[in-house]
């Protein structure tokens, strides 16, 4: 059997190479003598220089003809049909299934959304279970008045809602407290956190948007359950991790503002962006600080060269505060890593009381199908960030943590998208998968 | 024992391989008088085929492409151009008439009448009294029918898109009559006028709807079909309605053969036909030529089986997407075109094609897209590869190149007129734009080789001529004044070899002469050369058209010339 399966690339490759044709001569019968120039040549320099190639690589030929061949029975049953057939018919009963994955760290997993019946849009809700193959899983309820978004698009000015929501989280990384925090004190630990609170949405003008919240929430943390990391507190002094173990209850009041123009279309469109964000949190527990959080971004957006190519520039600012007595719970202290933040690193792989970041990306449209919205898009970035115990202080360029590379982003219209990077930085090389399919 | 045996097959074949190493096509001399070649009959019907649409996209957009990356041969050879000729030209470099092709206006001249008509007598369906649905389906948002009309003659009908009126339709029409004019086997297709209210569904009429599912249907949801088709303002909608053939057997493949057709002897991506059919495909941007838009057909003559080779579905073409107007991007690149997008990422973007930064709108509505703007004839690009196109080499441009050239301003005005246009401002500017893109695919192919045809030898034995039509000249691509051409005249037998510069004077009309060196007078030399062979008694003429600082080296014509007594010499063969 295992001589017959060495053979295949060897008969594969006999079967592909060109071989001497035996036609039918073809000639004008008005004259008895004639040249003609044709014929089927014989095997000739290039097959044979083909022919190695075609042994080696005849294992791919053979997967892409089963790939070619799947596609082909998918189409035949019409696959992508129903698979659209059953998501509209989910659409109508208000489920929304959807799955995705946020890069490296977090896996990846499905989430079902269950809309509440809103003909009118003037009261909607939704309930929204996540599942992750890796970190965690989470219910969240919401319910109001507005539908900013549930529905992309709809245009309401003016929204308020009450939330609930149970999240757990059962292996978070953990690596310390400081910009010279080190990879290999990579440690593991779990968050439980229930949370409920109301939100209010306005904006008096299209380019402009306000939001106001009050919450009450309990989060609670522990060893990870990731067995081949070893759990924080067997690491890390009790000291360099504030409130691991204990539980903490917050009254937290947030406001943020934003300010937003342009971008018509989600990827290489023009635009710009302003948001900030304050928000109070009042301890509940004993032992534990009240503290304000401070967040800050913006950037632009600037396509050019037909929209074929873009420059988006980007910075971000996080910034936590304890205010009397108690300590801070080390979860609540700005992250820097992971795909939303700096590529090149693992998630959360610093921490501090102040994050900044710099964020560079050049993308070029490669291929585009406009009318179904499909395009692929790829990029090359550059991004620096840094944590710091008071960045005033500690800011100095060299402190920066690069993350520089490439990507590709897929996007499939209406059935989602997807983006592959591969980052560098100071701890080598990272590949990040994202997608984001339904929801 | 097994692998004993693989290692001598490998071995003979690696042999073999190199004593046929660098071959190219056969230099055939052929003496016995030949009749056409008859078609072999066939003994039972071929299967028919249905291959898969997204296998067939799949295997051209995807795995050859990629094929050249884990194989540096083939990129190399596909980068250096090097190509095997077509196998089936004639002694002229043309092609006999045959179930694939049989020549029109390239040889005669047809009227503008005779175009206009098309494969049929161009009147098209009987709209007297109701049309029948006997299959219905959904392509995109319009309703693709098959109907009976009144006389009970089949049709596939197909409308236009909801907001672009005649642009589908017209397009079916005019490039359907383009190309039967051209030789190609072409269905009979008219642009018909349909009132709804005189549409009624077949008895057990079934709708087959995206997820494939088969339900009996109704007069009602005919017209539910029929409801975003385009209402003119008399009610009716309008539509193209081809005539159906009988004895489909399936597409046919733009490679290899139907094993089953023992007349289908010549490899389909080596078929001049079919790689000359990607300058016509270019000239009026017919994008969608991938094999399922093709047909066999069964015919049978007077018990003769044989199958008839059609080109089918012209929809996607001039202006027209089917189901909207062609972008600037269509007919520059591939809808996935991975060289392309290999290229855009490798330069980080740099690299991009003329269709990226151009602007300007639709030509008309009602033609859609379809310009001289971005057409590049060598390097146009249909929606995904098709072998036969990939395989043409300058030979079988040239060839296609004439056919082209066959077609006058009145020829395709007849054409346009077919195609039934309401505003004779669309009708103008479609006219305008063929006849420009005509122009610049001629531009470009009579550039590439010496075009020289209507060969005669005259003179006398001791003076022989060469009489000629430079086709680049009659077409107005280069002036009559200046035109030289490399010359070099090998006469083995005659022991004569040589090479000049000529610049023979050429009328504006094309026409010129070359005087030849004639062979020896001496009857000794008369006996001693037909005691050889054929071949050996051969002269060989290589003219080479010099061409101007700024254009391409074109390649040169081989003129093969066997010694006469009489004349000198007798012209029996040719390539370019």
């Amino acid at each position: 059997m295992r001589r017959v399966t060495a053979q295949i690339p060897v008969l594969i490759a006999i079967l592909t190479i060109s071989w001497p044709g035996l036609g039918v001569a073809q000639d004008t019968p008005s004259d008895s003598i004639f040249v003609v120039e044709r014929g089927a040549p014989g095997v000739d320099a290039w097959d044979v220089a083909e022919f190695p190639f075609k042994i080696a690589t005849a294992p791919l030929y053979l997967l892409a003809l089963g790939l070619g061949r799947a596609a082909g029975a998918a189409d035949d049953i019409h696959l992508i049909e129903w698979v659209t057939y059953y998501n509209q018919r989910l659409n109508a009963n208000y489920l929304y299934p959807g799955a995705g994955s946020l890069g490296s760290g977090s896996g990846f997993g499905a989430a079902l959304l269950l809309g509440v019946p809103d003909d009118d849009r003037l009261v909607w809700g939704y309930v929204r279970g996540d599942v992750t193959y890796k970190q965690y899983w989470g219910v969240v309820a919401r319910i109001g008045y507005g539908m900013e978004e549930f529905v992309p698009g709809d245009p309401r000015r003016f929204g308020i809602h009450a939330f609930g929501s149970i999240i757990h989280r059962d292996r978070d990384e953990f690596f310390g407290i400081g910009k010279e925090s080190r990879e290999q004190d990579k440690s593991d630990f779990e968050l439980d956190r229930q949370a409920v609170g109301v939100e209010l949405g306005l904006a008096p003008i299209r380019t402009i948007a306000i939001r106001v919240g009050l919450d009450w929430s309990t989060v609670e943390s522990g060893p990870g359950n990731n067995p081949r990391l070893p759990d924080l507190d067997s690491i890390f002094d009790p000291a360099a991790v504030s409130r691991f173990g204990d539980e903490d209850r917050y009254l937290g009041i947030g406001v943020a503002g934003e300010w937003r123009s342009g971008y018509d279309r989600p990827l290489l469109g023009a635009g710009r962006w302003l948001r900030v964000g304050f928000r109070w949190n009042d301890s509940r527990s004993t032992g534990a600080a009240d503290f304000t959080e401070l967040e800050a971004s913006a950037g632009v957006d600037l396509p050019f060269d037909y929209d074929r190519r873009s420059l988006a520039l980007g910075v971000l600012f996080r910034s936590v505060r304890a205010s009397g007595d108690g300590e801070l719970p080390f979860y609540r202290l700005p992250a820097l890593g992971g795909s939303s933040t700096a590529p090149a690193y693992l998630t959360s792989r610093f921490r501090d009381r102040d994050l900044i970041l710099g964020r560079s990306e050049y993308f070029y449209r490669l291929w585009a199908l406009s009318d179904e919205g499909m395009a692929l898009i790829a990029s090359v970035f550059l991004d620096g960030g840094m944590v710091a115990w008071d960045l005033i202080d500690d800011f100095a360029f060299k402190h920066l943590k690069p993350s520089y590379g490439i990507a590709l982003s897929a996007l499939a219209g209406a059935y989602g998208g997807g983006r592959i990077e591969l980052a560098g930085g100071d701890e080598g090389f990272r590949v990040n998968l994202g997608f984001a399919m339904g929801q | 024992m097994m692998m004993c045996k693989v290692h001598i097959f490998l071995a003979t074949l690696a042999l073999g391989a190199l004593l046929g190493a660098c071959s190219k096509n056969r230099l055939t001399v052929t003496q016995a008088p030949r009749p056409a070649p008859e078609a072999p009959a066939l003994s039972e019907a071929p299967v028919e085929r249905d291959p898969n649409v997204i296998v067939d996209f799949l295997e051209y957009s995807v795995r050859r492409p990629l094929s050249h990356v884990f194989i540096p041969p083939r990129a190399l050879r596909s980068w250096l151009g090097s190509k095997v000729e077509a196998y089936n030209p004639t002694a002229e470099d043309d092609v006999v008439n045959s179930s694939w092709f049989t020549h029109r206006n390239g040889k005669r001249r047809m009227t503008r009448d005779e175009v206009a008509r098309g494969p049929g007598d161009g009147t098209g369906p009987d709209t007297s009294g109701t049309w029948t649905v006997f299959r219905a389906n959904k392509e995109g948002v319009t309703p693709g029918f098959m109907l009976q009309d009144a006389a009970g003659v089949g049709y596939l009908v197909k409308f236009d898109p909801p907001d672009y009126a005649e642009l589908a339709s017209s397009a079916e029409v005019i490039t359907s009559r383009l190309l039967h004019a051209s030789g190609y086997f072409v269905p009979e297709c008219a642009v018909t006028y349909i009132d709804p209210s005189n549409v009624r569904a077949a008895e057990g009429l079934t709708f087959e709807d995206p997820l494939g599912r088969e339900s009996p249907v109704g007069d009602d949801f005919v017209q539910e079909l029929l409801r975003p088709v385009p209402r003119r303002a008399d009610g009716k909608v309008r539509a193209a309605a081809c005539k159906l053939l009988s004895g489909t057997l399936g597409p046919f493949d733009y490679e290899g053969m139907r094993d089953e057709d023992p007349a289908d002897s010549i490899p389909h991506e080596h078929r001049r036909e079919l790689r000359g059919l990607y300058v016509l495909a270019a000239w009026l941007n017919h994008l969608d030529t991938k094999q399922h838009n093709s047909l066999d057909i069964l015919v049978d003559e007077g018990g003769q089986k044989r199958v008839v080779h059609y080109l089918i579905d012209f929809g996607s073409s001039l202006g027209s997407a089917a189901l909207r107007p062609n972008a600037p991007r269509d007919g520059v690149e591939h809808d996935v075109d991975l060289a392309a997008i290999g290229a855009r990422w490798v330069t980080a973007g740099f690299y991009s094609k003329s269709w990226e930064r151009y602007r300007q709108p639709p030509t008309h509505p009602a033609v859609g897209f379809y310009s001289a703007d971005l057409f590049d004839p060598g390097n146009w690009k249909n929606n995904y590869p098709n072998p036969a196109f990939q395989n043409h080499t300058v030979r079988d441009g040239y060839w296609g190149a004439k056919l082209v050239a066959s077609f006058d301003e009145e020829q395709i005005r007849a054409a346009v007129a077919a195609g039934q246009l309401s505003d004779p401002g669309a009708a103008d500017a479609l006219t305008r734009a063929i006849i420009a893109r005509r122009d610049l695919t001629v531009a470009y192919w009579y550039l590439r080789v010496t075009p020289l045809e209507e060969l005669s030898i005259e003179g006398s034995a001791q003076a022989p001529i060469l009489g000629f039509r430079d086709l680049a000249v009659s077409e107005g691509v280069v002036p009559a004044d200046g035109r030289r051409y490399e010359m070099r005249f090998d006469f083995p037998a005659a022991r004569i070899r040589t090479e000049h510069v000529r610049e023979p004077r050429i009328s504006a009309g094309g026409e010129g002469q070359l005087e030849l060196p004639g062979p020896p007078s001496d009857a000794a030399f008369w006996q001693e050369l037909r005691s050889q062979a054929i071949a050996k008694q051969l002269a060989m003429l290589e003219l080479r058209a010099i061409a101007a600082d700024d254009a391409p080296r074109p390649r040169s014509v081989r003129i093969y010339l066997l010694p006469v007594e009489e004349a000198g010499y007798r012209i029996v063969g040719r390539a370019y």
